[in-house]
């Protein structure tokens, strides 16, 4: 076994459809193109295999556009490929759509023990606004059959949404909690370029205004807490346990590996991005050289990410071992900023953290600590 | 036999707006042959950009031409001349070193504000009044009007006034003959010591400062060590030339010439236009008699969007200054602005021209304070203090009164517009004088008005109700106290001043409201509420409220997305550095324009 652990994160960037506010990077599902690509992905794991010997991947996430578009088949050819790496999985979760046919018993077969689905809102309305493929009756069967056969589960919904109220955003909630562990909420943010941000700027849709939104937001958190869902970063809520391992390592600043067109990776002190174009990730798939292009992270900027990404997790992160890490006193060399916005900040036990009431105006405070 | 002098004619176009200056100007400068046909660009004498686009000649540009007549070989120098009410001064300054001026009157239009203005300016100057009758290829023109109008209007006999077409190049060949006929030359005495009226300058980078001048008396060449009586400084000339219309050096100019000097006069405060230029030694006695100078009346502070860019807009208004002698300006610091310039202009479309000029033909992005006036303060010690700033006011206890420049303004329109007008001169705090028929379709309004309020939006109403036909001219008529108040605009409980302004108190408070409603719009939402107030003293008078900021979050960062939001972050803290700070509170520069420009 090795003794660097890391996660391994597989990009599938094939969608049926593109909803009105994506702003990830995905591109029709063709057979052919899919096939095509795996290939090319499994081609790429047994390399960064051979690359990456000296870690141990202990959590699988594979994300898109939409992996349950892939065929049974081909996700495992691509599950079987991992094996070439040193393996100590202790989470492996792969992102849905509640309009595919899932099979998660079969994806519990292939080891899979986690499933985020996206059903954004059980308002059927709102979801035929958005461009969704399914309606709240097919989500919530979806969730059903998923609860049934997979340990994990989790959902993920949107606040903010054109049309929606808030006892409908709390009502989305209540109505996906009997079948989740875990929650991930987010406050709908428009990609300039999508069809809604364009609809919005031509007066045809009209969004809750911020304030509206917010408060929407609150109450939702509020609705979660209550039914035992601790908020353990800014737009994730679990009961005890649930928490995705996975991403807590990009908050934590702890490495990853992405494989697939446009994936991202964090080794040593380096973050790598895989190219996003199709064609262009084929032709030259490798990590580490080729097309991919990589980031050194130097001092400054890497005590920077630390607190931008810390200050996302309700836990905070801890001043001493930033110290540790960087060589620094952070209080003291920090310690203007932290005047301007210590007011947001709450520090108990060595661990400086946001204030609940300020968790949504988490990038206000992190642009101050950017020198 | 004729002398030099008597073959030389001085001369300068004078008409309303688009009653054809240029295209006259042009037309003679065609016939005489300065220019050969291919190389006349249409209105080749407006050279500047902005004056081609708006149509407008506001650049002097002096031409010297020759023409054939009766076997003699006579010298016209033509100095084209702006036609806006805010270029009276430019215009007093061609003049004074002319003999004669031609007065364009547009057959279509007749006598119109600004073409009594000239004419009477030129009367008072002495000059010798040509009237020249244009556009009579127009379906609509009526000479005999127009006729009628010179005669009745100005007192000028014009029954021998040219018609022509300066469009069509019509009747062009009779104004040239006229001028020689009707226009007297120079009188100076070659022999005397040299007395050379500057009436303006340009900047050259290699040459120095350039002088326009006129030789009244004596002669110059290059060599000769000339002083400038107004300050006794001393050069030596590098090189004199004339216009035709580009530069061309010549061996000397001599009495009753116009061209140009340079003596590689490096700083261009030494050149000042109404200045006389003598030699040394045996140099002139007394200086020629100035001119008219003209006092700016529109105040306005100019500062950069980048603060780090002070030094270039210094730059760039000091050689828009050389070119520009109306235009003043001197170092001002503003708590929100940063450094800057107080800029006085002679009005409102002088202040656009130079402000449009400092960015195009300097590339410097600007933020201006909303134009004011110069008031005059009694204070209560008997003081008495220009205030051209409306946060230099004193303090209200040490006040005894406000007086505001008032202007004698002349509005000319047609009957149907009397009404609408004389509702706009009232609203605008003015008091009516008189009334007159110039004729059946032409009604001249005098109003006394203050002008403060002339510069904020007057003219644009006028025109919009009178759908363009009455026509303005104004004059400074003195001062006069009212019940003025200071108005300032406080955000989160600090007074910003540059959005401080000077406003009878009956207008306060919808201005106020009004600042007070786009300054809630224009401020981003900060990390707390920021009440916006409009005050006068320490009475609020209105008040907005900008909500404290709840969002401003990513709310999803996951692997891929760490990279990016850093930008993010890094583009959004760019952007705030870019904002002016007033206290604890940022303010976009974007923002003050849009509140600022009085649009009403």
């Amino acid at each position: 076994m090795a003794d660097k652990r890391a996660g391994l994160y597989l990009h599938i960037p094939f969608c049926d459809g593109k909803c009105g506010y994506c702003d990830f990077y995905s591109v029709a599902a063709d057979t052919d193109v899919m096939q095509k690509y795996c290939d090319a992905l499994v081609s790429e794991i047994k390399g960064a295999a051979r690359l990456f010997c000296n870690y141990t991947i202990d959590t699988i996430y594979i994300g898109g556009g939409t992996p349950s578009l892939l065929p049974i088949g081909t996700l495992a050819r691509i599950l079987d490929a991992i094996s070439d790496f040193s393996l100590d999985l202790k989470e492996v979760t792969v992102e849905a759509n509640p309009a595919d046919h899932l099979d998660p018993k079969s994806y519990a077969r292939l080891g899979i023990d986690r499933i985020s689905l996206g059903v954004q809102s059980l308002s059927d309305p709102v979801l035929k606004a958005i461009g969704r493929r399914h309606d709240a009756r097919t989500a919530i069967a979806a969730l059903e059959r998923c609860a049934e056969h997979l340990p994990r589960v989790s959902a993920d919904l949107i606040v903010g949404l054109p049309g929606t109220t808030p006892a409908e955003d709390v009502a989305s909630v209540q109505g996906v909690l009997p079948y989740v562990g875990h929650v991930s909420q987010y406050l709908l943010k428009l990609d300039p370029a999508s069809p809604m941000a364009k609809a919005v700027a031509a007066g045809k849709t009209v969004l809750p205004d911020d304030d509206a939104a917010v408060d929407a937001y609150e109450r939702v958190a509020e609705e979660l807490r209550q039914n035992g869902f601790a908020r353990y970063e800014i737009s994730n809520f679990a009961r005890e346990g649930e928490q995705s391992l996975h991403n807590l390592k990009y908050w934590k600043r702890l490495p990853y590996i992405g494989l697939g067109a446009a994936a991202h990776s964090f080794i040593g002190d380096t973050r790598y991005e895989n190219p996003a174009d199709l064609t262009r990730y084929c032709s030259g798939v490798s990590v580490g050289h080729g097309n991919v292009r990589g980031q050194t992270i130097g001092k400054e900027e890497a005590v920077f990410e630390t607190v931008m990404l810390g200050l996302r997790l309700s836990e905070g992160f801890s001043i001493e071992e930033v110290n540790r890490a960087f060589d620094i006193d952070f209080l003291r060399d920090y310690a203007e900023e932290l005047r301007e916005v210590g007011f947001m900040l709450r520090s108990d036990n060595g661990r400086l953290r946001l204030k609940e009431e300020c968790f949504l105006l988490e990038s206000a405070v992190a642009r101050a600590f950017l020198r | 036999m004729k002398t030099r002098q008597e073959l030389i004619r001085n001369f300068c176009i004078v008409a309303h707006i688009d009653h054809g200056k240029s295209t006259l100007a042009d037309r003679i400068i065609q016939k005489t042959g300065a220019v050969s046909e291919r190389e006349l660009k249409e209105q080749m004498l407006d050279s500047m950009e902005i004056e081609r686009e708006r149509g407008i000649t506001i650049k002097l540009t002096p031409v010297r031409m020759f023409y054939r007549y009766h076997g003699e070989e006579y010298t016209f120098n033509l100095i084209d001349t702006p036609g806006h009410v805010d270029f009276t001064y430019e215009v007093s300054r061609s003049l004074a070193a002319c003999e004669g001026a031609i007065l364009i009157v547009d057959a279509t239009q007749g006598i119109e504000a600004q073409t009594l203005t000239n004419v009477y300016l030129a009367l008072d100057n002495d000059l010798e009044i040509l009237p020249v009758i244009n556009k009579i290829d127009l379906p609509s023109a009526d000479p005999d009007e127009a006729r009628r109008e010179i005669e009745e209007v100005i007192g000028l006999d014009a029954s021998e006034a040219p018609l022509v077409s300066a469009k069509e190049g019509i009747n062009i060949e009779d104004v040239l003959r006229q001028i020689v006929e009707k226009l007297p030359p120079p009188s100076g005495s070659e022999d005397a010591p040299l007395k050379a009226l500057i009436f303006d300058s340009l900047y050259d980078n290699y040459k120095g400062a350039i002088c326009n001048i006129r030789i009244v008396d004596g002669c110059v060449k290059a060599g000769d060590r000339i002083k400038m009586m107004s300050s006794g400084k001393e050069f030596d000339v590098t090189e004199v030339g004339v216009f035709s219309p580009g530069m061309q050096a010549v061996d000397c100019l001599r009495a009753g010439d116009v061209g140009y000097l340079a003596a590689s006069i490096k700083n261009v405060k030494d050149t000042s236009v109404g200045d006389t230029v003598t030699t040394v030694p045996n140099g002139a006695a007394e200086p020629l008699k100035g001119y008219k100078k003209v006092n700016p009346m529109v105040f306005a502070g100019i500062f950069p969007a980048d603060g780090s860019r002070y030094n270039d807009l210094r730059d760039a208004l000091e050689k828009l200054n050389l070119n520009d002698a109306a235009l003043l300006f001197e170092p001002e610091t503003s708590g929100a602005l940063g450094f800057g310039f107080r800029c006085g202009f002679l009005g409102l479309l002088h202040m656009e021209i130079i402000e449009e000029r400092l960015e195009r033909e300097f590339d410097l992005d600007l933020v201006t304070t909303a134009p004011s006036v110069s008031y005059r303060v009694v204070k209560t010690n008997g003081e008495v203090v220009e205030v051209d700033n409306p946060s230099h006011l004193p303090n209200p206890a040490e006040i005894e009164r406000i007086e505001e420049p008032i202007v004698l303004a002349n509005i000319y329109t047609p009957p149907e517009y009397v009404g609408t007008i004389m509702e706009l001169c009232q609203d605008k705090r003015g008091v009516f004088l008189n009334m007159t028929y110039l004729d059946t379709n032409r009604v001249k309004i005098d109003y006394r008005i203050p002008l403060s309020e002339i510069i904020y939006d007057f003219f644009d109403s006028l025109k919009s109700r009178t759908r363009g036909y009455a026509s303005l001219d104004y004059e400074m008529d003195g001062y006069n106290a009212d019940d003025l108040v200071k108005l300032d605009m406080m955000l989160n409980g600090e007074v910003c001043d540059a959005l401080s302004l000077i406003v009878h108190r009956d207008k306060a408070y919808a201005r106020g409201r009004t600042i007070a409603e786009k300054l809630k719009e224009a401020i981003p939402r900060q990390m707390f509420e920021i009440p916006v107030q409009a005050a006068i003293g320490s009475k609020i008078i209105a008040r907005e409220t900008v909500k404290a900021l709840r969002k401003d979050v990513l709310a999803k960062c996951y692997g891929g997305d760490i990279t990016r939001k850093k930008k993010l972050l890094e583009k959004q803290k760019e952007g705030k550095k870019r904002m002016r700070q007033v206290g604890s509170v940022s303010i976009p520069s974007e923002a003050f324009m849009s509140i600022l420009k009085f649009d009403g």
